[in-house]
């Protein structure tokens, strides 16, 4: 503008000298020309004084700006607010200044908001470079976990303190689902779930932000005691349906075992009572009806003797008893029957000498009686079952092994069981009530004992039992 | 005229004693088999068919409801004598098992001599 002012005053001072030049004689030209170039020389004179004034004006404004400039620089770099120190020197750009100020404080708000956040935050929070995963920062659960100071772990690669399952690259091409991992810390292994936060870049790659880290020690702890707990109480229900298995089967085999004597007894004291029966068969019937008798009362006791030894064995006396001439005197009663299934009884490996054992000399006598006709009932036809008895050390040992049926593996760990009854392939009739080898063991118990069970299916089964020896 | 011959399956000593009197008192011929195999053995050698089958069904060797649907077998088509079945298994299904396995009747044992004889001849007629 001032170019133009001097350029317009020049060339019009110009045109008049020409027009003077021409009637030089003229007095009106002369005065016009002079009172002319007064006046230019007074413009050009305001003209130049305004173009100082916006050079200085100019100058000033720059430093003004510098001066913010170099404030907005030290706000960046988290200074505490220059612009609050320093508004004498921006007189002209104070309200800008005012402005930047208060911008910054509210963005400084935020920042505080989300930095108390971050480190506040019971999660671990990573904020992780976008491409090597190096830790740009860390909140203070993560640093606290790890036992590390900020400085230690800041600039360190994630994958040094955080091992995923699945690894770093595989969750970060993947991210989106939580990722099990686990971190070592001075307290020992803290496992983590992690979630990894994605960008996409213009190009199309991933770019990792960060990750969150939750602590799931415990959860998973928990998580593995219910699990147990679970399987046990699956375990539990599954005994508990055998257990009812067990019970609908011995009350139908209880059923069975108490009528068969007494459809005996009633058959027979029915066909003596209407007269169909005397002298010699009468006699005879009434031998059968006191055998059947002596099968009801065996059982009730068997079941009555499962119930008193399973809870209270105090009441039984004990005193020393010869398990030799025991054994050897059942085995004898037991040979007719035995005989009537075909069953050779070996008794060459029983001593002739006494072996005295502290016991009851009744529950004795059901123990070998037991074990006995257990291993005559599941022998062969034309099978053997062989006794022994010897002395090991303070212990006697008593052996019965039969060349019968044996028993699986998996039956094996049940036959203790109460109601518990072999179930030999293709038999539909067994007699007893399943409580035998349970009473043995009962018994075994009361005299602080020890059974053992060795069998092979299609070989036989041996039973052995120790007990205390005594003098 | 013949006395009926009855086929009497039963395991034990003692009841297949007093059904056996029972029946020979009452002038019928039986035969006596102890065992799954034995009855089936007998009866692809008997020189006639029984006019009734008494089974138990608990066997030694196996059940005797089986066997009742091996002896339907066993006939070549033709229709078995009536089977009585008897049990004192103390399962309430019994009744319905027997009619499926082809039984005529079923008794549980405890009903005593006279519900026994009324069985037999009824099944005879």
């Amino acid at each position: 503008m001032a170019v133009v002012c001097l350029a317009w005053s020049l060339l019009s001072g110009y045109l008049d000298l020409l027009a003077w030049r021409r009637s030089p004689q003229d007095e009106a030209w002369r005065q016009w020309f002079a009172w002319s170039l007064i006046l230019r020389g007074l413009g050009l004179a305001a003209v130049l004084g305004a173009l100082g004034g916006v050079i200085m004006l100019r100058r000033r404004l720059d430093r003004q700006i510098d001066t913010m400039v170099e404030a907005c620089h030290s706000m960046a770099l988290g200074e505490p607010s220059p612009l609050s120190d320093a508004p004498q020197g921006l007189q002209n750009l104070g309200r800008l200044a005012l402005a930047i100020q208060v911008m910054h404080e509210a963005l400084l708000d935020y920042l505080n908001l989300y930095r108390r956040f971050f480190d506040t935050a019971p999660d671990m929070f990573l904020s992780l470079a976008p491409a090597g995963q190096r830790i740009l920062d860390a909140n203070t659960s993560f640093c606290r976990a790890l036992g590390l100071l900020k400085d230690e772990v800041l600039g360190q690669p994630a994958e040094r303190f955080v091992q995923l399952d699945k690894g770093w690259d595989r969750a970060m091409s993947e991210g989106g689902e939580l990722i099990t991992g686990q971190i070592k810390g001075p307290g020992g292994t803290i496992k983590v779930e992690a979630s990894i936060s994605l960008e996409g870049s213009p190009g199309g790659q991933q770019w990792v932000l960060g990750a969150i880290l939750r602590d799931v020690t415990l959860r998973d702890a928990l998580y593995r005691e219910l699990l147990q707990k679970s399987t046990a109480l699956e375990k539990a229900l599954e005994e508990i349906k055998s257990v009812e298995e067990l019970k609908d089967q011995f009350l139908t085999t209880l059923s069975h075992e108490l009528k068969t004597p007494l459809v005996s007894l009633k058959g027979f004291l029915q066909l003596l009572r209407q007269g169909k029966a005397s002298g010699e068969q009468g006699q005879n019937y009434l031998e059968i009806c006191w055998r059947n008798l002596g099968k009801l009362e065996t059982q009730i006791n068997n079941l009555l003797d499962l119930a008193r030894l399973s809870h209270s064995k105090e009441q039984y006396s004990m005193e020393p008893v010869d398990l030799s001439g025991l054994v050897r005197t059942e085995a004898e009663n037991l040979q007719a029957a035995a005989a009537e299934r075909k069953v050779r009884l070996d008794l060459s490996k029983l001593p002739r000498q006494e072996m005295r054992v502290m016991g009851n000399h009744g529950k004795l006598v059901q123990l070998v009686d037991n074990l006995l006709v257990n291993a005559i009932k599941y022998n062969k036809e034309s099978g053997e079952v062989s006794l022994e008895l010897r002395r090991e050390g303070p212990r006697v040992v008593l052996r019965v092994a039969d060349s019968g049926v044996g028993i699986d593996r998996e039956r094996m760990a049940v036959i203790f069981n109460r109601f518990y009854q072999a179930n030999l392939s293709g038999t539909g009739r067994l007699e007893g009530l399943g409580i035998g080898l349970s009473l043995v063991q009962e018994i075994v118990k009361l005299h602080n004992g020890n059974i053992r069970v060795e069998s092979e299916p299609g070989m036989g089964t041996t039973f052995t039992v120790t007990l205390e020896a005594t003098a | 005229m013949s006395h009926p011959l009855i086929l009497l399956v039963e395991d034990d000593t003692d009841i297949a004693a007093l059904y056996g009197d029972v029946l020979r008192g009452e002038g019928m011929d039986v035969v006596l088999c102890r065992s799954r195999r034995q009855a089936r053995d007998w009866w692809q050698t008997a020189p006639r068919q029984p006019d009734l089958v008494i089974l138990d069904v608990r066997l030694p060797d196996g059940n005797g409801l089986d066997l009742c649907c091996e002896l339907g077998e066993m006939g070549s088509g033709q229709p078995h004598p009536p089977v009585l079945v008897l049990s004192a298994h103390g399962d309430p299904r019994m009744p319905v098992l027997c009619k499926q396995a082809g039984a005529s009747e079923f008794m549980d044992k405890m009903e005593g001599i006279d519900g026994f004889l009324d069985n037999i001849y009824k099944l005879l007629q």
